[in-house]
């Protein structure tokens, strides 16, 4: 396992608020050969919800629509890989993907929900491992599939963001 | 806001601004009940977390670690059920309900890959019981004393589940079930036990009484080794509160299944006073001036170092503002004696509240039980028949008040489910029924004075927290007293 994935894990594990069989389990998934999307995202959730105070749950106002935070923060994810051109994605390692949605994102995750900077890093880093393990391409595809095709508000969201 | 609450004990709590209306939190409530009564885990974190505010043995974290260990299965088995039952109830609104339910935080952090196929699945029931309910029950019936964890260390009890998982982590043995669940669905087969626990792997312990006896015992000689405690202390705890054999169920009867639910005040909007930080007396008179026609609550309960701490909750049934303030003892005693209003109790020890409490006669205390109807008679000190009258609250909520020869008043909140169980207490005369005499509003036991029913009214709407000025109810008066004929019918 990569030295950033590693550190990243003990950091989760000193956490006493996050539930540890959750980190454990995604530790175990990202070791695995096969990738269960579903399951990893899901984790992702948990975890998030822990480490954010349940504070993911919020919804913010976008027009109309409420749209949960981490939806949002994922549409920004979605929309700053869209417009990247990674055509060397096996270079990007978690840690690269990881320092990069950091610099990009963490302002607006401290500000939107008022959580310490650490902690902000941490929750971005998480995302940016499951990103790098089933690849940026597929996780893009994956994230399309399951959370914006069909559901109207994320996809007018999604709209907005890519044409700002 | 919060619908519902089951926090690991016998009572569901669902908040009383939900109306009957309200299925699916019922029910998803009732199956955090069902699934950790039902199984021999379930049964572990139920008196870990009672032992552990009972006796303050600090052992917080790891109950913590204990309930993050079968966090999934609690859940997604809920949402399962409330799935279900709100599909039956109104098949016309399902889409646009559960269209929103995957819209929730919930629903993402809990519903595994699966969830939609095994919820569109016809069938949903295995061995008689809801089909994730009893999925859960299976992941969860394990005896983790067996692995003689050291409770006071949450971390070493965390790093022993994880390295049995296959034996003892809830939420491991849960996913394995779940992705059996979905092979047998992708063949169109029929969900068995047989076929789950030999195509999964996984093994479980049958909740009998024996093996939970022999768990809680093993328990008991445990904490007493890890805390260096005398033995007697969690076996006379456990002894306590152990249901006897003759009474203990592996299924379900109807009265369990309809008397848990009890409606609660889950969302209460509490104030300090103006002066929060000024010493008591400047906060008590800071009451009797703001809210001079207010009710007080009293909640007690032990601290960790045997003080008795008290909260009185102010209640301004007009206004609608909810004033709290800690007391010791003594500030608790000389403040019952001043104030005017109606005080009520919320404790669960009768007797020492009984001591402290030195009022005229004819000022009535009101005690209120929150839990199951068939507990609540055990709660009223009575020598002789008790008298009992119910107010019908609303279209599906009952308070149902009973005095004692000591003029004081006990009730307890219900759903109007357990009429019968009442009506069965008043034949079998247990219970006298007090009808109001007309036409001057008295009875004679309750309503001495003609204008001695809002007295009672104000009590319903201290424990609903609800307002006279709230006028979003379409203005509805709060109920009726109800004829006993009516009910009877």
């Amino acid at each position: 396992m990569d030295t950033y994935v590693k550190n990243t894990f003990e950091i989760l594990k000193d956490n006493s608020t996050v539930n540890q069989f959750a980190v454990l389990e995604l530790e175990e998934l990202l070791q695995s050969e096969e990738t269960d999307y579903a399951e990893m995202q899901r984790l992702f959730y948990l975890i998030s919800g822990d480490l954010c105070h349940d504070k993911t749950g919020s919804e913010l106002q976008s027009n109309n629509a409420k749209i949960r935070f981490l939806d949002i923060l994922q549409l920004n994810v979605y929309k700053f890989l869209k417009k990247k051109d990674f055509i060397e994605e096996e270079k990007i390692t978690a840690s690269v993907m990881a320092g990069i949605l950091i610099e990009k994102l963490s302002d607006y995750l401290c500000s939107s929900l008022g959580i310490s900077g650490g902690y902000a890093s941490l929750l971005l880093s998480v995302l940016a491992i499951i990103i790098i393990k089933v690849g940026i391409n597929s996780w893009c595809a994956w994230f399309y599939e399951n959370k914006v095709h069909g559901n109207q508000d994320m996809e007018d969201a999604l709209t907005r963001l890519m044409n700002e | 806001m919060i619908h519902g609450k089951y926090n690991y004990g016998i009572n569901v709590l669902i908040d009383t601004n939900l109306d009957s209306n309200n299925i699916d939190t019922k029910v998803h409530e009732i199956t955090h009940q069902t699934i950790t009564q039902c199984s021999l885990y379930g049964v572990l974190l139920i008196l870990l977390k009672a032992m552990n505010e009972e006796l303050a043995l600090g052992l917080k974290d790891t109950f913590k670690v204990l309930a993050d260990a079968c966090i999934t299965t609690e859940e997604m088995s809920a949402l399962y059920g409330q799935c279900l039952i709100k599909r039956v109830a109104e098949p016309e609104n399902f889409a646009n309900y559960y269209k929103e339910l995957k819209s929730t935080e919930q629903y993402h952090m809990y519903c595994m890959a699966g969830f939609e196929e095994i919820l569109n699945y016809p069938q949903y029931q295995i061995n008689d019981t809801i089909l994730l309910t009893e999925i859960a029950i299976f992941a969860m019936d394990f005896d983790l004393t067996e692995l003689d964890p050291d409770w006071t260390d949450p971390s070493e009890v965390q790093r022993i589940i994880a390295s049995h998982a296959n034996t003892h982590n809830a939420d491991y043995r849960y996913r394995k079930l779940i992705k059996t669940v979905r092979k047998l669905i992708r063949n169109n087969e029929e969900i068995t036990e047989e076929k789950l626990l030999r195509l999964s792997r996984v093994t479980y312990q049958d909740r009998e009484y024996d093996a939970v006896a022999e768990m809680l015992n093993r328990f008991a000689r445990q904490l007493s080794k890890r805390m260096n405690l005398p033995e007697g202390i969690f076996k006379q705890y456990i002894e306590n509160v152990k249901a006897p054999k003759e009474t203990f169920f592996q299924h379900k009867t109807a009265a369990d299944v309809e008397q848990p639910f009890v409606p609660f005040a889950l969302n209460g909007n509490y104030r300090w006073p103006e002066n929060a930080d000024a010493n008591f007396n400047l906060q008590m008179d800071s009451v009797f001036f703001a809210l001079p026609d207010s009710n007080m609550m009293i909640v007690h309960k032990d601290d960790p170092d045997k003080k008795l701490h008290y909260l009185a909750i102010f209640h301004h049934a007009t206004a609608g503002y909810y004033y709290y303030i800690p007391m010791v003892k003594k500030e608790a005693e000389t403040f019952i004696s001043r104030f005017e209003g109606n005080v009520i109790f919320f404790t669960e020890d009768y007797d020492r509240v009984d001591r402290m409490v030195k009022l005229p006669k004819e000022r009535r205390i009101f005690y209120c039980y929150v839990g199951e109807w068939r507990y609540f008679m055990e709660t009223i000190r009575c020598k002789s028949i008790p008298k009992v009258f119910i107010h019908e609250v609303d279209e599906d909520k009952i308070a149902i008040f009973v005095i004692n020869e000591k003029n004081e008043v006990f009730f307890t909140l219900q759903y109007n489910t357990i009429y019968k169980y009442i009506l069965d207490e008043i034949k079998k005369g247990n219970m006298e029924y007090v009808q109001k005499f007309q036409p001057d509003f008295t009875d004679g036991i309750f309503y001495l004075e003609s204008n001695d029913w809002c007295r009672y009214e104000d009590v319903i709407m201290a424990y609903l927290q609800k307002t006279y000025l709230n006028f979003t109810n379409d203005g509805k008066v709060l109920g009726r007293r109800v004829v006993i004929e009516d009910i009877a019918e």
